[in-house]
């Protein structure tokens, strides 16, 4: 299946998986630095790090001209 | 989802957002440089550097200290010790009695390694800091300003939450981090508005909801000082001090009590939130959690025993310990750095998010017909 495969509906769990993932990061990064300092302020940053990751890896790799779903 | 509910979803992210926008977009500006209010302070306001200390050097007690400042201002009494956060120093304050106003009190920094004095001056905000944390905190309107704050806050966290719940349909037949770049300029902006907001979406969630608890902010710290107040009423009936053991008695014994903190305060006898037969020591946690929390020991004055430990209001617990979520100072520099990303990422979720409304309602294609004409 191509990655911008646009004719067949995703299920809830397909859409909602890498959000999910990016979110559990930010969760586990705030709460990581929260409890401690040295190697966890750094887990914890590295966590943090992931949100801006996902929005770099869209702007930088995720373009194509597919056909819009609304 | 239906149709109805999707449209039912849709409408509340409109309108929270729509009525919330322009304050956020300013609180988002303003945060930025709070977010590096250390830094900026260590630029505007720098603090003189500490001696260097020979190894070895015998450290003073804090008592010697005392008296050392007692002896500069003849006829003074000791009213509280402050201890700077990352100096190894102290902000003593001796005035002709404990109940002379601050400004007439006599207020001197002193080395803990030498006991010497040093020009340390009091921990102070800059005009330029203070300028943006009223902007941000309460839009110089005082509490009402505060409280509006919160619920544009609340607002926030309606847009996002409903903002989650119609990413679904709009993603329906498209991977992750897509952004359709050669179709319509305004299919672009959707999907970098769904991009932005969808990975930035439980920080915003965070920095929203801890927003909002901290425009209680003054209502709550007037309760902890009442709550305070109160529970040292308690023991005024005991009689004044006589002979005062040394302070350092008094912080020993409030150590035991409360192992995991830093020293914070003391106020002796008769000053500040004291008793006239107490010293009262204000400890901070030492976790990044629990580094805002205040934990008080009430030390009777002539024996050096603990007779009090007061725990705060759950609500100010709550305030305190919700405090780090919102301002992202808690992990150093680089936390400091991702945070200010995430904010101008979140900023990026409102100017894209109103674009695609401008864009609906025609606002941007009758301004294009304009400039063309």
């Amino acid at each position: 299946m191509s990655r911008f495969r646009t004719d067949e509906k995703r299920t809830m769990g397909e859409i909602f998986l890498a959000p999910a993932l990016v979110g559990l990061a930010t969760i586990f990064g705030l709460a990581i630095a929260l409890v401690g300092d040295g190697i966890l302020d750094i887990i914890g940053c590295l966590s943090l790090c992931l949100p801006l990751a996902a929005i770099a890896y869209g702007y930088l790799f995720g373009r194509f001209g597919a056909r819009s779903s609304i | 989802m239906t149709q109805r509910r999707f449209r039912a979803w849709m409408l509340v992210h409109k309108w929270t957002s729509l009525i919330s926008t322009l304050v956020l977009l300013l609180l988002c500006v303003t945060g930025l440089p709070l977010i590096f209010k250390e830094e900026i302070e260590a630029v505007i306001n720098p603090q003189p550097a500490m001696p260097a200390v020979a190894p070895g050097t015998p450290s003073p007690s804090l008592d010697e200290i005392v008296r050392a400042a007692l002896q500069a201002h003849p006829g003074d009494v000791p009213i509280s010790i402050g201890f700077f956060k990352d100096k190894p120093a102290v902000q003593l304050q001796t005035a002709p009695n404990v109940r002379t106003p601050f400004p007439q009190s006599h207020v001197q920094a002193y080395d803990l390694r030498t006991g010497s004095p040093v020009p340390l001056k009091p921990q102070r905000t800059s005009a330029f800091t203070e300028f943006f944390r009223l902007l941000h905190t309460e839009l110089f309107l005082g509490l009402p300003g505060a409280l509006f704050l919160g619920v544009m806050a609340l607002l926030l966290v309606a847009a996002t939450i409903s903002g989650i719940v119609v990413y679904a349909p709009y993603m329906r037949r498209l991977p992750f981090g897509t952004v359709r770049s050669e179709r319509s300029k305004r299919l672009r902006w959707l999907d970098l508005h769904n991009l932005l907001g969808i990975s930035t979406a439980v920080w915003v969630l965070a920095v929203g909801v801890t927003g909002a608890i901290n425009s209680l902010h003054d209502p709550v710290a007037a309760s902890v000082r009442t709550s305070i107040a109160e529970m040292t009423r308690r023991h005024h009936a005991a009689p004044a001090a006589g002979a005062l053991v040394p302070v350092d008695r008094a912080i020993a014994a409030a150590r035991q009590a409360m192992p995991s903190t830093t020293l914070a305060s003391v106020f002796f006898p008769g000053a500040g939130f004291s008793t006239n037969h107490h010293y009262a020591v204000f400890m901070r946690g030492n976790a990044p959690l629990t580094a805002r929390l205040f934990y008080v020991a009430l030390i009777d004055a002539e024996s050096g025993t603990l007779t009090d430990t007061p725990s705060m209001p759950w609500y100010a617990t709550a305030l305190l310990v919700s405090q780090p979520l919102h301002f992202g100072d808690y992990g150093g520099l680089p936390l400091k750095i991702i945070w200010a990303l995430l904010d101008l990422a979140a900023i990026a979720v409102l100017i894209t998010g109103t674009y695609l409304w401008l864009a609906r309602v025609g606002v941007i294609r009758a301004v294009r017909t304009t400039a063309a004409s």
